[in-house]
């Protein structure tokens, strides 16, 4: 059964499409069969994949109005397959409203093509609309970026709300993996700070290593690339690596590779370290 | 009922008059749908099983698919 991951956090700018974009590629790397669903109508995943969101020949908000299959809008681009937003998803909003059962509306359009893929990264909107509950019903765990900054654990507080509402009402398995920290100073001490705050405060897990705040981030959307492929030995792409192999042992998608030890084996020295 | 500010946003939060509560069997899905969506669900065959928790074998408007529904007129 693939893994759904929603990527979601209502403040905006956090790093929610890098991080979908991120390890979406780094899960790639290992062979990992990778959907990502662009859920949010700024299209900003689907800019920063290379593609050009007006010029799509279908995109999500087509296949959440019925007029096209998820199988006939997504788009391969190198080892990524993307599920491409436009601006018209905007519209979907509005007219999701008055449909019945429209939580679930993006549950059902994916579900004939998620058997195809491993994991599917659902990148949601900056806000905490009908599209976002899609996101998370159609999910089966949240990943929360954050931005160590101190109005960010706010946010963080009122998407934790709106995650009991949907296990109240639409998806009760939905569990929070757990918080991403992104753009993270460590020269800083207030990084620090808003990072051991909202792990006191929330309880949450905090995947390591910190993402660091990089200019690398900023360049790799413009070459139409992930900071992955455009930096591959960028502090950045190292962290989403790591995080991404923890990701996939954890949620068994791969199986985690035997560790090699450089350090002696003394196992059987009974307990007597000769020099 | 869940006095949740978001709550609006989710379609069987809103208790209406002239609506119930379907609850699927196969996808957990909780949807208010009013009478005649109801009766639409049915068609254009369905069962009644009332020993089940889930008795009605009909459409569901969460996953699309034919499975066993409960309907709750009191949530």
């Amino acid at each position: 059964m693939p893994r759904v991951i929603a990527v979601a956090n209502q403040k905006g700018g956090v790093g929610k499409t890098t991080t979908v974009h991120s390890l979406g590629a780094a899960l790639a790397r290992y062979g990992v069969r990778v959907l990502l669903v662009d859920l949010d109508p700024q299209a900003c995943l689907t800019y920063s994949l290379g593609l050009d969101p007006e010029s799509m020949r279908a995109s999500l908000h087509d296949v959440l109005a019925k007029r096209v299959h998820a199988d006939l809008a997504i788009t391969r681009v190198g080892d990524l397959s993307i599920l491409p937003a436009s601006i018209d998803l905007a519209a979907a909003e509005v007219q999701l409203m008055s449909r019945t059962g429209r939580e679930y509306a993006l549950a059902r359009a994916i579900e004939p093509v998620i058997s195809d893929y491993d994991i599917v990264l659902i990148d949601c909107p900056p806000s905490l609309g009908i599209l976002t509950i899609n996101g998370l019903t159609a999910a089966d765990s949240v990943l929360i970026p954050l931005q160590c900054e101190t109005l960010s654990h706010r946010g963080v507080g009122q998407l934790l709300e709106t995650i009991a509402d949907v296990r109240a009402f639409t998806q009760p398995d939905l569990e929070v993996l757990g918080l991403v920290a992104t753009m993270f100073d460590a020269r800083t001490r207030h990084g620090r700070e808003v990072l051991a705050d909202v792990q006191i405060r929330y309880g949450l897990r905090v995947f390591e290593p910190s993402v660091p705040r990089s200019v690398r981030f900023a360049e790799a959307p413009a070459a139409g690339r992930s900071i992955i492929d455009h930096a591959p030995s960028s502090v950045g792409a190292a962290a989403y690596n790591e995080i991404a192999h923890t990701i996939a042992v954890e949620t068994g998608i791969i199986t985690p590779a035997p560790e090699h030890s450089d350090a002696p084996d003394y196992s059987d020295a009974g307990g007597v370290v000769q020099i | 009922m869940n006095d949740s500010p978001r709550a609006p946003l989710f379609s069987a939060a809103q208790r209406r008059a002239g609506t119930l509560v379907v609850e699927c069997e196969r996808c957990n899905g909780r949807v208010r749908v009013n009478y005649l969506e109801f009766a639409r669900l049915h068609a254009p065959l369905w069962a009644w099983a009332p020993w089940r928790l889930h008795s009605r074998w009909m459409n569901c408007p969460a996953c699309g698919h034919r499975t066993w529904l409960a309907a709750h007129w009191f949530d």
